[in-house]
């Protein structure tokens, strides 16, 4: 029987006086890979920021089954284009996660090692974070969260500014990742076709989970009585 | 080297050492949380502790370092809790406490108050006291941020993706204003309140374009923070020049230098 990671119920809110997302409810196993997609302002990065524990809650429930967890956020930092740190730098900032004063050792330099490996950017360890073009910055990050050793990784809109072939190579590695090493992903997108070749479940969000299910599903239920609609009105 | 004779020169020397160490090694974190300013703030909001501490007879150093801990502390509670950006903060700050230290200073008209000593420094006249207690409150500074130099990295580059890693950053966030309020307080004794930011700005601005890494950075930048004081004091025996003003415009050479490529 599969073990749950992730339960969220009744899940309301707020900014302000406007909420953002009403009577959220759904679960996820271990080893799933779940997209969520919707129009902006739908909450969805509020939802990851719920589920990580950077907001609270304005009514309801969001329990994570699991403290390792590695998020990576829309924007990582407003300095990021003169951010001086190495991509090992960067990557090895992940071990932190085993105490914050540790100093690293030679087993923390493999692990280091692999998840570079993992992401092809091996040859890249000693250049500028800034050097580097989006999509394999994202994928140091990945090699960032590889390290941590998390049960549950968290993307918010991780292909912005990525051409089409490196998004595709992107979704490939996060694909792997969760096959091979069965790491439970969630992701938000905008990518609707990128990411139903590699998710198990897909979510449609605005402010309510008007859809979560099977992919295909998806595609059949939502998405194209939508485009359908779109073109009568048209 | 015969200045270094003189016992004055010897201390300016040992203080100007750990500033240039100190300033540098936390201005490394601030600029890059694009908290360039805060030095700025808190040495200025410190103002109406040095004017108050000289009302009441306490000791300036003591108020100095009361209020670079409260300025310190309030602004990054206000960043925390307000939606206003942090140089606007800085700014309210800033200018709360210059009003208060003007405000104290028109109370206590008549008083004999040496407040250019605060303002620029007054790195070749500090007595012993002063030596003893800028060691004895930076060299821990010191300690604590090699201690803690990766955490704080990663609350720098990415303070979400740090929290949600379990990092208690909330808890890393006041430590790095406690060392930065600290550093500032025991830089404007030394260098003035007016160049306090200077010193933790510049050197790593010029520190951002020598090295790839951030260890790198750190390293060149309290290089640059130091070799500059020295230089400073010596050109400013030599001109008869105030040292501030000889350590910042080093300072600024040298980045201008480091902007042409020199150092690649």
């Amino acid at each position: 029987m599969s073990e749950k990671i992730l339960e969220i119920k009744n899940l309301y809110f707020r900014y302000r006086d406007e909420f953002v997302l009403e009577d959220v409810n759904f679960t996820l196993d271990k080893e799933e890979f779940l997209g969520i997609i919707g129009p902006n302002g739908s909450g969805k990065s509020t939802l990851l920021k719920l589920i990580v524990g950077l907001l609270k809650p304005t009514k309801g429930e969001v329990k994570v089954y699991t403290d390792r967890i590695s998020y990576i956020p829309q924007k990582i930092t407003s300095l990021y284009h003169f951010f001086p740190a190495t991509v090992e730098e960067i990557v090895a900032l992940g071990r932190l996660s085993d105490g914050l004063l540790r100093r690293l050792t030679k087993s923390d330099y493999e692990l280091i090692n692999n998840a570079l490996e993992v992401v092809n950017l091996k040859e890249f360890r000693n250049k500028r974070l800034s050097e580097l073009s989006g999509g394999q910055q994202q994928r140091a990050h990945i090699a960032r969260a590889i390290v941590s050793n998390p049960e549950i990784l968290i993307l918010d809109e991780p292909t912005t500014g990525i051409d089409v072939v490196n998004q595709a190579k992107f979704y490939e590695l996060l694909g792997h990742l969760n096959k091979d090493m069965h790491i439970t992903i969630i992701i938000v997108s905008h990518d609707i076709s990128s990411i139903a070749n590699e998710v198990t479940i897909m979510a449609y969000l605005d402010k309510r989970l008007h859809f979560i299910g099977n992919p295909k599903d998806f595609f059949k239920k939502v998405l194209w009585p939508l485009e359908i609609e779109e073109l009568l009105k048209e | 080297m015969g200045i270094l004779q003189y016992s004055f020169m010897q201390d300016a020397l040992i203080n100007g050492v750990l500033i240039g160490i100190l300033c540098p090694l936390i201005g490394t974190f601030l600029v890059l949380k694009n908290l360039s300013l805060i030095a700025d703030g808190i040495a200025h909001f410190s103002f109406g502790g040095i004017a108050l501490g000289i009302v009441l007879g306490i000791s300036p150093n003591f108020t100095l370092l009361i209020f670079s801990l409260i300025g310190g502390l309030m602004i990054n509670y206000i960043i925390r809790k307000s939606s206003l950006f942090g140089d606007t903060v800085i700014a309210i700050l800033l200018s709360t406490g210059l009003a208060i230290g003007i405000t104290i200073i028109s109370i206590a008209k008549g008083m004999n108050f040496n407040i250019n000593a605060y303002l620029f420094g007054s790195l070749l006249a500090i007595d012993r006291g002063e030596i003893i207690f800028a060691l004895y409150f930076g060299i821990p500074v010191i300690i604590l941020t090699l201690l803690f130099y990766r955490p704080l990295l990663y609350i720098t580059l990415d303070e979400d993706s740090a929290k949600a890693s379990g990092l208690p950053v909330e808890i890393l966030n006041t430590l790095l204003v406690l060392i930065s309020t600290i550093t500032v307080a025991i830089t404007i004794r030394i260098a003035g309140i007016l160049l306090a930011s200077a010193l933790t700005v510049i050197p790593v601005a010029t520190g951002m374009q020598i090295s790839k890494s951030f260890k790198g950075t750190l390293v060149s930048s309290v290089t640059v923070g130091v070799i500059s004081i020295i230089l400073g004091l010596f050109l400013s025996y030599c001109l008869n020049i105030a040292p501030g003003g000889a350590i910042v415009i080093v300072n600024v050479l040298i980045f201008l230098m480091s902007l042409s490529g020199l150092f690649h």
